[in-house]
């Protein structure tokens, strides 16, 4: 379909309707076929005739007619037939049918309205009845078609809407890491999963030099295309030469987590997008092990250990976008070798089971602690089975995203190699 | 949401269990028209609140703005979860918060 046609889907429909109505006049007196062709072609119907319920039969799709005049009484076919192997043919279903007859027992009304026709006139007829009854079901006719074609105009524009969103889902996701940094001593995983095509999550894992590893998690309030959209201007915010994460006039000096945050404040006000964000953000030098961060409103980040203690990572400020209503305090801690970061997004947490009941922060926090020692990977799908089962199987209605990294020490580049 | 008006202060007593995306932008524009009409002293009753998002927050903050420094809003009946993500949010710095109604109505600002 042409975008013309798309635009004008409606207007189209009522060029089909300013076409004469076409009616099939089907009787074996020639008489009546008569006088009931004279009465509606001055009423400006186009007519066409058929004198048995054969030779309806076989003109009937060529006509293809509005409305079928139908009596019942003819030799060999007769109208009843004629009826029921119209509406058994998918083709000429469709075609309403009025039975015009001289039988007046309510017994073969009923049969003939049963075998599907529209309506029932009593012969000798009324000029102006049938003129009304034929109006009626012609206006029928072209309102059912008009809703048709308006509902397939309908399903189109779902389709390439649908489209659309795959696309935008694809470029959403370009936006996250295609693999995990290699040059690092730093495992990292994740798992992402917009509850519709595309979400207000996002985040990333980016090295800033050759010893600091950045690693951002971001919930804009709200789902959807919206959402979505803010994502991208914040991941554009956030890229190495936005000024943000790396300092001007040098891009070399690395801006500490809460200044970060105190910058996407000022950014991101909130009547900018109407829209309100928590981030989590995190350096990690990767030759010390030395952790600094700043949250802003969004679930504080879980350290768990190698020896699986487990510590929240409580310093950060409010939402942003409120305008620096609190200071962002910055956080430190140390990680040794094979101690874990686990950053996430509320829809973890807020998913709530049949009983409406939360999964929560303490279910999270033993459940990391009991797979403290699976590798990373594993640890992080037990996370979103567990989630999954909470729900009982009932669809998402937050984004979920897990970034989780692990410390593997200086010299993991050495081991790695020679395992 | 109940509206009624003690002295000079407005009180809207919130009955959805939920303040998230949904039902925040309702609950901002009807506050904030309560507010440009002149009404600048404003309690929260939130005891039958049990859940509130970023959005929610967010809505609350609009309003705290809205209501200016010549005017005062308190909170009252924040429950433990909602209490929990008032301090992730840093909220409880931003806002009064106090127990019951009649607490709110001796805190606020005459």
């Amino acid at each position: 379909m042409t975008t013309e046609s798309d635009s004008r889907g409606v207007a189209l429909v009522d060029v089909v309707d300013d076409e004469p109505s076409r009616v099939l006049i089907v009787d074996d007196n020639p008489v009546n076929r008569r006088l009931l062709r004279a009465m509606l072609a001055r009423e400006g119907y186009e007519i066409d005739e058929a004198d048995s319920g054969e030779a309806a039969l076989s003109c009937v799709v060529d006509v293809s007619p509005d409305l079928v005049l139908l009596d019942v009484v003819m030799p060999d076919v007769d109208g009843f037939d004629v009826c029921s192997q119209l509406k058994a043919e998918p083709l000429t279903a469709d075609f309403p049918v009025i039975f015009l007859s001289a039988l007046t027992d309510a017994a073969d009304k009923v049969r003939g309205l049963n075998l599907g026709a529209v309506d029932w006139i009593t012969k000798p007829f009324h000029q102006a009845e049938v003129l009304a009854r034929v109006r009626n079901q012609l206006q029928i006719r072209h309102l059912t078609r008009s809703l048709r074609s308006a509902n397939a105009d309908l399903l189109h524009k779902q389709d390439s809407l649908r489209e659309d969103l795959a696309a935008a889902a694809d470029i959403q996701r370009s936006l996250i890491p295609r693999s995990a940094p290699v040059t690092h001593p730093v495992e990292v995983a994740w798992r992402f999963t917009p509850c519709e095509s595309v979400g207000g999550d996002i985040f990333n894992v980016l090295p800033l030099d050759e010893n600091t590893l950045s690693a951002f998690i971001i919930d804009v309030s709200g789902h959807g295309v919206p959402a979505a959209m803010v994502t991208v201007s914040v991941m554009q915010s956030l890229s190495q030469h936005a000024g943000v994460v790396m300092r001007p006039p040098k891009n070399g000096d690395i801006t500490p987590p809460a200044k970060v945050l105190e910058l996407l404040d000022r950014e991101y006000p909130f009547d900018r997008f109407d829209r309100y964000f928590t981030i989590c953000y995190t350096l990690l030098d990767s030759k010390t092990g030395e952790l600094t961060y700043s949250s802003a409103a969004h679930p504080e980040p879980l350290l768990v250990r190698a020896d699986g203690s487990l510590e929240r990572l409580e310093k950060g400020g409010t939402i942003i976008g409120l305008g620096h209503v609190v200071p962002f305090e910055q956080g430190h801690a140390v990680l040794g070798k094979g101690d874990r970061v686990f950053l996430y997004t509320d829809g973890i947490i807020e998913t709530e089971n049949l009983q409406g009941e939360m999964y929560g922060c303490e279910r999270l926090e033993t459940l990391l602690q009991e797979v403290a020692g699976d590798a990373l990977q594993d640890a992080c799908e037990a996370v979103m089975e567990a989630v999954a089962a909470w729900s009982g199987g009932a669809p998402a209605n937050d984004d979920i995203t897990l970034l989780a990294y692990q410390f593997n020490g200086e010299d993991a580049d050495s081991e790695s190699a020679g395992a | 949401m109940d509206i009624t008006r003690r002295d000079e202060v407005t009180v809207f007593h919130l009955r959805e269990p939920r303040l998230d995306a949904c039902a925040s932008g309702d609950f901002k524009d009807q506050l904030i028209e309560w507010v440009d009409e002149g009404n600048r002293r404003l309690v929260l009753d939130m005891s039958e609140v049990d859940f509130v998002d970023s959005s929610g927050l967010g809505a609350m903050v609009s309003v705290l703005k809205r209501v200016g420094l010549d005017g005062d809003m308190v909170i009252c009946g924040v429950c433990e979860p909602v209490m929990r993500m008032f301090r992730l949010a840093r909220m409880d710095k931003i806002f009064s918060l106090v127990t019951s109604q009649d607490d709110a109505l001796v805190a606020i600002k005459s």
